[in-house]
């Protein structure tokens, strides 16, 4: 199931975000060299980042790559470390279902009013089901992790700074 | 008491949000001090979720541009097209005597209550590069357009236009990465591009416009007294859209005056120059009249027709 | 003002019991509202949150830019630069640790992280240097807190994030650091000079390479050259935007590390979803603390923090001293994102409230992070080479810091008592 994941996710998010590189690059050679640059290209890069972004959210929930604040790790009993950590899942999980549940709302909303894009009148409900959707498998993905808290402890380190 | 919560996202100092607390300042002079607004220190939003926040409770008043929403709006289209007015003020009064006439346009603002409709100043070009005098200059160079019809003018119109936020046009300009912007005169200055751009353009009655609305959560206003009701309903309407109107025409005469200050070439369209862009967008306002119809509006070429009949009489 | 301190306690508690610093965030942010605004309003201005936050057009310089570093830590082109740094004063006491340094800038120029710099460095400078016997706590040393000059000299990402959160615009922030990152690269120098002058046996001379040699060495950068003229020249030349150029710099990177075959299609993939993990992994930051800002903004605090400063009377340079006195205490033990997200939002009015310039501020809390990010016990410099290099040893990488560390803080005194160190360039842009 984890791998269905990885493997789903990663490839999407990875389409996106080389598209989102790809497109500036046409955009920005296209307006300089042929004068013409490509239409809507802003608003697919909006669109495009919300792939990017929801698509790889499940994947740092797999990894555990959350910022955490972690300091006091050492302080703790092995026994009492497990049920916090157990509580923390619990309340990621119910955080991301519940935002799951929001947007799907939102989105909701969006296929109601018939708001599009801009320039190339994209409906935006479709984009919003598919973050719901997103924030919901990373939501399960915590919830799973609530029966086995340390699985992802050691795993990785943000390489953001 | 009552207190309104109002957000506004331009700056403090910026003519909309001024006009914002000259509403709330004349709300709470009038009511005795029974209503005020606590203006928050910035805005609940971004500009486009402006339209939800109030709806949903998160802001009790605020105003937005109806273009932000892309497919929610047609009916306030209307008081985008070209030619319509020479200073906001006429314009937004107009706007309003016709739009609560018109039972539609309210129901496009189901769970807001529209406090007031309104419009900028006449929309104009500019850019740094030369001097455009007739449509197919337009379509020599780069510009940069905001959403809403201007958009559909200027595709119409054959210009080379990307659509970016209005904040970027500093950016855009300075670097030369566009060549120009279309924008009320205002924008020049609030934007801080007045130094970067060397020609101006100026249409009689304006190339363009932006639908704007002031408005308040529905549930708030259900929930006021009948004599608070009746106090805000005597500031609706034309007299929010005067003082929102009056704000933008000072402000644009200031910068006009900058603009002369700054030696900027201000060229005025002539009457070929606007022919041709009256024969190229006529088809856009055929279309509002057929969608408008299709929406649900009777007769709306007469809609139209009333508008710039009152834009007309309001500017006399 | 109740509120707001009940807000940041219970953010605090949160965090100290392990949960994700963006989950307490926004849980926060959201209950807060919800007690005060009323909770249809939270739950629409959450959604409303993250609906603008996930469709931002000019946020996608964060994952281009995250791009563009792991492409370029990819294509090898620290190599070159250390090569060349190498070539010209490798045969001086310490000076492949001063060759590192300046490594280390000039792929700050084409990175815009500090734990991508210190580990791409990590495993160019490193094998040279225990080549020649230095020692594992001065290579290690020099190495990490070399990385951090990622995030000072542009592109930044940590600017980035600066930018977004309290509206500075990034172009100026980006040209602010310039200055500051060269004199920390020439602190970061003497610090060397001051470990092999006190204890030769710390790095021994290398042999001299023949001016032919050097030449050839040099021309080797142009890859880095090309890159940073490409991105930066392109933004301030006025070619495209920032947002743009973030784009134009990944795909460029793309290009470099595809012509030099070090991108199999699987490796592609790695760096894409890696740089994807990473931004997503901020963007639940960012949603979280702009969720929570939105909280802040209906209580009285901005108002009622900016009357009790002005109340206070303490020259305005003290009031930052201080602050930055906290941040320098808390970057030993925290990690720095999470501080600066946490502390921000109480901070950032305070110093507009008291007429200080948002571009200088942001260059100071971009030297608190790398001076937290190499500050032992817990820095993720330090670990990062602990990882990659498990035979150095913890204790011995912490020996060997310490010079550093000391110098950043020297620096970050200069920054605050010298303004225009960091707003001169920045003064060029309008
Ligand atoms: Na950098
Ligand atoms: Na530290």
């Amino acid at each position: 199931m984890n791998k269905l994941i990885e493997t789903v996710c990663g490839l999407l998010t990875a389409a996106a975000l080389f598209a989102i590189m790809a497109l500036t690059f046409f955009d920005v050679g296209g307006r300089k060299l042929l004068s013409n640059s490509i239409t809507g290209s802003l608003e697919l890069t909006e669109l495009l980042m919300v792939v990017v972004i929801f698509a790889a959210l499940p994947l740092v929930s797999l990894r555990g790559e959350h910022v955490v604040f972690d300091s006091l790790d050492h302080y703790l009993p092995q026994g009492l470390r497990k049920i916090q950590r157990a509580m923390m899942q619990a309340v990621c999980a119910a955080v991301l279902l519940g935002l799951g549940w929001l947007m799907w709302q939102t989105g909701g909303q969006y296929l109601e009013t018939g708001e599009t894009t801009a320039q190339l009148k994209i409906l935006k409900a479709p984009f919003m089901y598919g973050m719901a959707a997103l924030c919901a498998v990373a939501g399960l993905i915590h919830l799973g992790l609530v029966f086995r808290p340390t699985a992802t402890e050691e795993a990785g380190e943000g390489a953001t700074l | 008491q009552t207190v309104l919560t109002v957000s506004s996202w331009l700056p403090p100092t910026h003519s909309l949000s001024m006009a914002q607390k000259e509403w709330c300042d004349l709300l709470e002079k009038n009511t005795v001090g029974k209503m005020k607004c606590n203006i928050l220190p910035r805005g609940v939003t971004a500009a486009p979720g402006t339209m939800d926040a109030v709806k949903n409770g998160l802001a009790d008043v605020s105003y937005t541009v109806h273009g932000y929403t892309p497919g929610r709006f047609l009916y306030t289209q209307m008081s985008e097209f070209p030619f319509l007015g020479n200073t906001s003020e006429p314009i937004s009064v107009a706007f309003n005597k016709v739009a609560f006439k018109n039972p539609q346009f309210l129901s496009e603002h189901q769970g807001v209550k529209v406090i007031s409709f309104f419009t900028h100043g006449p929309g104009m070009v500019f850019n740094t590069k030369r001097p455009v005098t007739n449509v197919d200059e337009l379509g020599g160079l780069k510009w940069r357009v905001g959403g809403g019809m201007v958009n559909e003018i200027s595709k119409v119109l054959n210009m080379n236009v990307t659509l970016k936020p209005a904040p970027d046009s500093y950016e855009l300009l300075s670097g030369g990465v566009m060549d120009g912007t279309l924008f009320p005169a205002e924008s020049t200055e609030s934007f801080k591009i007045d130094k970067l751009i060397k020609h101006a353009t100026m249409f009689p009655g304006g190339l363009y416009n932006t639908s704007f609305v002031f408005m308040m959560n529905q549930g708030k206003y259900d929930k006021l007294s009948a004599d608070e009701k009746k106090a805000v309903d005597a500031i609706s309407g034309e007299v929010a859209a005067r003082m929102f109107g009056r704000g933008w025409d000072k402000v644009d005469r200031r910068a006009m005056g900058l603009m002369q200050a700054n030696n900027v070439q201000i060229v005025k369209a002539d009457a070929k120059f606007v022919a041709d862009v009256k024969t190229k967008t006529a088809p856009l306002e055929q279309k509002w009249v057929k969608d408008a119809e299709a929406k649900g509006m009777k007769d709306a070429a007469k809609v139209l027709a009333e508008f710039r009949a009152e834009i007309a009489r309001q500017e006399k | 003002m109740t509120e707001a301190l009940l807000g940041f306690a219970a953010i605090f508690v949160l965090a100290l019991m392990r949960l994700p610093l963006a989950f307490a965030m926004g849980l926060v942010g959201i209950v807060g509202m919800g007690l005060t605004r009323g909770w249809l309003p939270a739950l629409a201005s959450t959604a409303q949150v993250v609906h603008e936050t996930g469709f931002a057009y000019t946020l996608s310089v964060i994952p281009l830019f995250i791009l563009m570093g792991n492409f370029v830590a990819k294509a090898g082109l620290a190599h070159e630069l250390f090569h060349a740094a190498y070539a010209f004063i490798g045969h001086l006491r310490g000076g492949l640790a001063h060759a590192t340094v300046m490594a280390c800038a000039g792929f700050g120029a084409i990175c815009g992280s500090s734990i991508a710099t210190a580990a791409t460095m990590s495993k160019v400078a490193y094998p040279s240097m225990k080549k020649l016997g230095y020692s594992d706590s001065l290579s290690t040393g020099v190495i990490a807190a070399g990385g951090t000059l990622g995030i000072m000299i542009p592109p930044s990402t940590i600017m980035v994030i600066y930018g977004i959160v309290t509206e500075t615009n990034i172009g100026k922030l980006f040209a602010a650091g310039v200055l500051p990152g060269i004199m920390t690269a020439v602190l970061l120098m003497l610090a060397v000079l001051f470990m092999t002058f006190m204890d030769p046996e710390h790095a021994p001379a290398g042999e001299k390479t023949s001016w032919p040699d050097r030449w050839k060495a040099l021309r080797g950068i142009w890859g880095v050259l090309l890159l940073m003229l490409l991105v930066l020249g392109g933004i301030y030349g006025g070619v495209f935007t920032a947002t743009e150029g973030a784009g134009i710099g990944a795909a460029g990177a793309f290009l470099f590390a595809l012509a030099r075959r070090r991108l199999t299609v699987k490796a592609t993939l790695e760096v894409l979803v890696e740089s994807a993990r990473t931004t997503a992994m901020l963007f639940t930051l960012l949603i979280a603390a702009t969720i929570f800002a939105n909280f802040m903004n209906f209580t009285s605090m901005p108002g009622d923090l900016k009357e009790w400063i002005t109340h206070l009377g303490l020259p305005p340079v003290m009031i930052v001293g201080a602050m930055m006195l906290i941040y320098v205490i808390l970057g030993t033990v925290m990690e720095e994102l999470t501080m600066v997200l946490l502390t921000i939002p109480l901070f950032f009015p305070i110093v507009m409230a008291l007429g200080f310039d948002p571009v200088w501020f942001g260059v100071l809390i971009v030297m608190v992070i790398q001076i937290g990010l190499i500050s032992p016990p817990v820095g993720m410099n330090l670990f990062v080479l602990n990882t990659l290099l498990p035979r150095v040893g913890l204790s011995n990488i912490f020996r060997g810091v310490w010079p550093f560390v000391f110098m950043q803080i020297v620096a970050l005194g200069l920054l605050l008592a010298f303004p225009w160190l960091s707003l001169w360039l920045p003064s060029f842009m309008q």
